[in-house]
């Protein structure tokens, strides 16, 4: 499924961002390193609160990060040591995951989708008339893209279903003929059956465009089925990431064991286990020196309480953070 | 034993311009210790089925129909008001742990209320029952946990509290509605643990709402198939979802991406549910099948097939669905 | 806590100064002087001179300041040029007048906003919700002079039940005298036990009361029923009631503490207005209380007296505010004090 390594669209190092709480620094994303490739789809999963959704936000800028570096299409984004690094996100786009509050409910589709052309695009066309024509046209091309079509113009955001609305929402996104789509878990709020139509749409569109795409979830299931490589997160840290089927298939790190066997599946050969995992609190602050996952992990030993494992990456690009990894001819 | 039964069930939601037939003629029953499954996606009535046998339903709701519990024979009753037999045998759950309890009061609080308003709990003796329920649900150290209030609980804890206080009313039936839908997934495993463990330990009756097939079988013994209002199709879960006979069901089994990476396209439902303020010809799910035929005009006929599946399709075989 | 607070009055104090400083400046640079006024028609300008330097008007603004700042520290507010009297026994008397006429309003607006607003939400589009919204509404709409005016002409007029206008019974008040401990009449004249007196200060009393009810309640009213109706429909709401707990316990008990929020503020904003903004109603029952007095210190260009009202009013604001915010955290758990 991993495409050869071309060239990299984003190139993210040792992200940092930390809101300052009043029971002190809160760090919701430590040093995350992840490239994308051309046309790769890059899932990001983990439960809330695990700073996936921090990171989206970060990459398409609506939040300032606190250190590290932000590389797309070799445009320096966020950097650091530059204060004048001005974080633009041309030509990242975002769908969120709720279309029912992402979509302003008084905007016709046409304006909606047409809000995300750039003002030169139309301005080149001569006359007032001229424009709103080609203005419409274009819309349409983007509905026809994700299976709406004309009809569906000048309609309002309540006449349609959340499955109709998530194609609204994508078809905007698409408009703004971005180089990296960002998913935030679009399928979440979605009916079993109409997240499995979106899902395949994403899948028609990535190869068809040859997007590249960050796909945040928490559902293992939809991951499967659309993402070339994992990134497991865990209280803001990266603690797997690899191919797809490597860190499913022969997973390293405990937190993502104790993930993908949480997920309850229809398939009845698989039975799952019941968790090993030391329960939580309700307060989730790892002691600042050792591994993040040392206080939940059934391996954790007192090396892991005393140092944090660094992220060390293997052959076939498939890396953990872990002391004590599973081993890797596990079944 | 057989702890409710519920027959010819029937929602009307009736507003200005139109009625809703949100449930249509529903029957099933529920045995003691069994954990079963009502799916179906939103709107097809799920909740609406179990919010209608306790009386919990909008005012406006127009409910018939008759439940038994235990053999006491009842009509469901019309009015928004809380069914005082269905009170004395079952509890409810509900979705989001974290907006089902009163951010202003304390656990100890709000259950005590709950525990006061059942009549099964003394004043004297409650400090103990909540405790003892707390320790139940494998909450540790729970005389804290009842002083503290609910910002301060995760999710999976504020979702244990929750059933420790139906447990607090002692039902033989809980009703969990989308119980663990708001929950990460290793704590959506936890919970539907306890679950199992109550069901099998303390012989409770579940009736557990989900959309979620992957907690259907992972949890349940039985399970009742729901589209547009009715019950299109139940049996026990190893073989509905391993041989499902109803259209529908394929289809939505079908559409489910599984972890093992085993599907490169995932099958979904062209069309859109049926108006449910219209009158039904036939079968409800006509207009998006792929096996519609002349017969599908009719009402479809319950099939019961060896082993207790039972399917209302006209196709008789259910294999003329699997080789089509 | 200790340190949340002491930041909260070293923050008021700031305030404080900010405010007294423009009020002063202001006063100082606006056209007018209190000279013409003391001096009548045709002053010589030597009168003028020798008034200015009296007064210490000669000075550079800064300077003056420095002065007023200097006799604040040391409880002086100055005299007042048009009563004579120093500014600090004026506002005592008049204070106690708009505080006795006020608070008491403000209890029953919270005591009868309150229940009617969780009728009206409990019983939506019924008879009493319509009744309690579109009554509440009226008062609201209607000018405060007209109310005031309707029920004395009703009560006086026609009834003669109450007095017009005044505190208190002036004959009543030298048959039955009594000492202003505390400048609140009701408590005065039980202290002293004169209870023809206090029974003539509570008829007083009644439609200036009546009337700053009639023109606030609304607010709370309102805001009460619209915050519930929210409430009731969330689902910690819908537990209780899948529980079987009782109505009234419920709505009284549950649900009016997740409204009180909101409600809060409102009555701490009434509460405010009340105070400083209750000139029209005591001017129309002759009530002695501070917004006649504040009104008569800006026409006759009073400094000292502006300055003092000034001063009160920000300190009776700032304390409001500072109370809505404590009892926030008593209310809601999810509030840490810092």
């Amino acid at each position: 499924m991993t495409k050869p390594v071309t060239n990299h669209t984003l190139k993210v190092r040792e992200l940092e961002k930390v809101y300052h709480t009043r029971m002190g620094p809160f760090i919701a994303v430590n040093k995350v390193s992840l490239d994308i490739a051309d046309g790769e789809v890059l899932a990001i999963v983990g439960e809330s609160g695990c700073g996936k959704s921090t990171l989206s936000r970060l990459l398409i800028g609506l939040d300032q990060a606190d250190g590290g570096e932000i590389r797309f299409n070799d445009r320096v984004l966020y950097r650091a040591s530059d204060a004048h690094a001005s974080h633009r996100n041309d030509g990242i786009a975002i769908v969120f995951q709720d279309p029912f509050s992402s979509l302003n409910p008084k905007m016709r589709v046409v304006d909606l989708v047409a809000e995300a052309f750039r003002p030169t695009k139309l301005s080149a066309i001569k006359g007032w008339r001229g424009r709103r024509v080609t203005r419409r046209k274009r819309v349409v091309e983007y509905l026809n893209l994700v299976g709406l079509d004309e009809t569906h113009l000048d309609r309002f955001p309540h006449e349609f279903s959340g499955g109709q609305l998530q194609r609204i929402a994508l078809a905007r996104a698409l408009a703004q003929e971005p180089g990296l789509l960002i998913l935030d878990e679009p399928t979440a709020a979605l009916d079993v059956s109409v997240q499995a139509q979106i899902l395949m749409l994403l899948k028609e569109l990535q190869q068809r465009l040859a997007l590249s795409m960050v796909f945040i979830s928490h559902n293992l299931g939809s991951v499967a089925f659309i993402a070339d490589r994992i990134m497991v997160m865990y209280l803001g840290h990266r603690v797997e990431a690899g191919p797809t089927r490597k860190v499913l298939d022969h997973t390293r790190h405990h937190y993502t064991r104790a993930l993908i066997e949480a997920v309850p599946s229809i398939n009845p050969h698989r039975k799952r286990r019941v968790s090993t995992l030391v329960p939580r609190g309700s307060i989730l602050r790892p002691a600042s020196r050792s591994c993040v996952f040392a206080d939940r992990c059934p391996a954790a030993t007192d090396d892991c309480r005393q140092h944090a494992p660094s992220f060390t990456e293997g052959p076939g690009g498939h890396g953990f953070a872990c002391f004590h990894p599973l081993s890797e001819t596990q079944p | 034993m057989q702890l409710l039964a519920v027959s010819a069930l029937h929602v009307r939601l009736p507003s200005i311009h139109r009625t809703v037939h949100a449930v249509r003629n529903v029957s099933w029953s529920l045995n003691e210790g069994e954990i079963l499954a009502l799916v179906g996606e939103s709107g097809c009535g799920k909740t609406m089925t179990a919010m209608a046998i306790l009386g919990l339903l909008p005012d406006s709701a127009q409910v018939t129909g008759h439940c038994s519990w235990q053999g006491q024979q009842r009509s469901v009753r019309t009015s928004g008001t809380r069914d005082p037999l269905a009170a004395e045998h079952a509890a409810v759950i509900f979705q989001n742990p974290q907006t089902a309890l009163n951010p202003f009061f304390t656990i100890s609080q709000q259950m005590g209320d709950v525990a006061l308003a059942s009549g099964r709990v003394t004043r004297k003796s409650l400090p103990g029952v909540l405790v003892e329920n707390l320790a139940r649900v494998q909450l540790p150290d729970p005389s804290a946990v009842l002083k503290k209030y609910p910002h301060q609980l995760s999710g999976g804890q504020l979702q244990r509290v929750m059933i420790a206080m139906a447990l607090v009313c002692r039902p033989q039936v809980l009703i969990a509605d989308e119980p663990t839908t708001a929950l990460d997934v290793i704590v959506q495993a936890e919970i539907l643990e306890l679950l199992r463990t109550l069901a099998l330990e303390d012989g409770l009756a579940v009736l557990l709402i989900t959309h979620d097939l992957g907690v259907v079988a992972s949890l349940c013994d039985r399970v009742m198939v729901m589209y547009a209002g009715e019950i299109v199709e139940q049996g026990a879960v190893k073989e509905v979802l391993r041989s499902p006979a109803h259209p529908y069901t394929r289809k939505l089994l079908a559409t489910v991406p599984d972890i093992d990476g085993s599907r490169t396209a995932l099958e979904y439902i062209p069309g859109r549910v049926p108006d449910l303020s219209q009158p039904m010809h036939g079968c409800a799910f006509k207009e998006r099948c792929a096996h519609r035929h002349g017969a599908c005009d009719r009402v479809p006929i319950e099939r019961v097939l060896k082993g207790g599946q039972s399917y209302r399709c006209h196709l008789n075989d259910p294999y003329e669905v699997t080789q089509p | 806590m200790k340190i949340y607070l002491i930041q909260r009055l070293a923050q008021m104090l700031v305030i404080l100064l900010g405010v007294l400083m423009l009020t002063f400046v202001l006063s100082r640079i606006l056209p007018g002087s209190p000279v013409e006024m003391m001096l009548g028609h045709r002053p010589s300008p030597e009168q003028i001179e020798a008034v200015r330097t009296e007064l210490g008007l000669d000075k550079p603004i800064a300077m003056q300041f420095m002065v007023y700042l200097k006799g604040l520290a040391q409880g002086d507010l100055g005299t007042s040029l048009h009563t004579g009297q120093p500014v600090t026994s004026d506002l005592f008397n008049r204070f106690g007048a708009t505080f006795e006429l006020t608070t008491i309003a403000l209890l029953l607006v919270v005591v009868m906003g309150i229940p009617l607003g969780v009728v009206s939400a409990v019983r939506q589009n019924t008879l009493s919700d319509h009744l309690v919204r579109s009554g509440s509404i009226a008062g609201m709409a209607l000018p405060v002079f007209l109310i005031a005016m309707l029920l004395q002409m009703l009560f006086y007029g026609q009834l003669g039940w109450f007095p017009l206008q005044g505190r208190i019974n002036a004959e009543i008040a030298l048959d039955y005298p009594f000492a202003q401990r505390t400048g609140l009449y009701l408590v005065d004249t039980l202290l002293a036990g004169q209870w023809p007196a206090f029974k003539s200060a509570v008829l007083h009393l009644v439609l200036p009361v009546f009337t700053l009810v009639m023109a606030s309640i609304a607010v709370v009213t309102r805001i009460t029923r619209n915050t519930m109706v929210e409430v009731l429909q969330q689902d910690h709401i819908r537990t209780l009631q899948a529980y079987g707990v009782s109505r009234r316990r419920i709505y009284y008990r549950y649900a009016l503490k997740a409204t009180l929020i909101p409600l809060l503020t409102v009555i701490g904003l009434a509460y405010g207005y009340m105070l400083g903004g209750s000139v029209v109603v005591e001017f129309i029952f002759d009530w002695p209380g501070m917004g006649g007095y504040a009104v008569g210190g800006i026409t006759r260009n009073d400094f000292p007296a502006v300055m003092g009202v000034t001063l009160l009013l920000a300190v009776i604001y700032l304390s409001m505010n500072l109370v809505i915010d404590l009892l926030y955290h008593l209310v809601d758990p999810r509030l840490e004090l810092p």
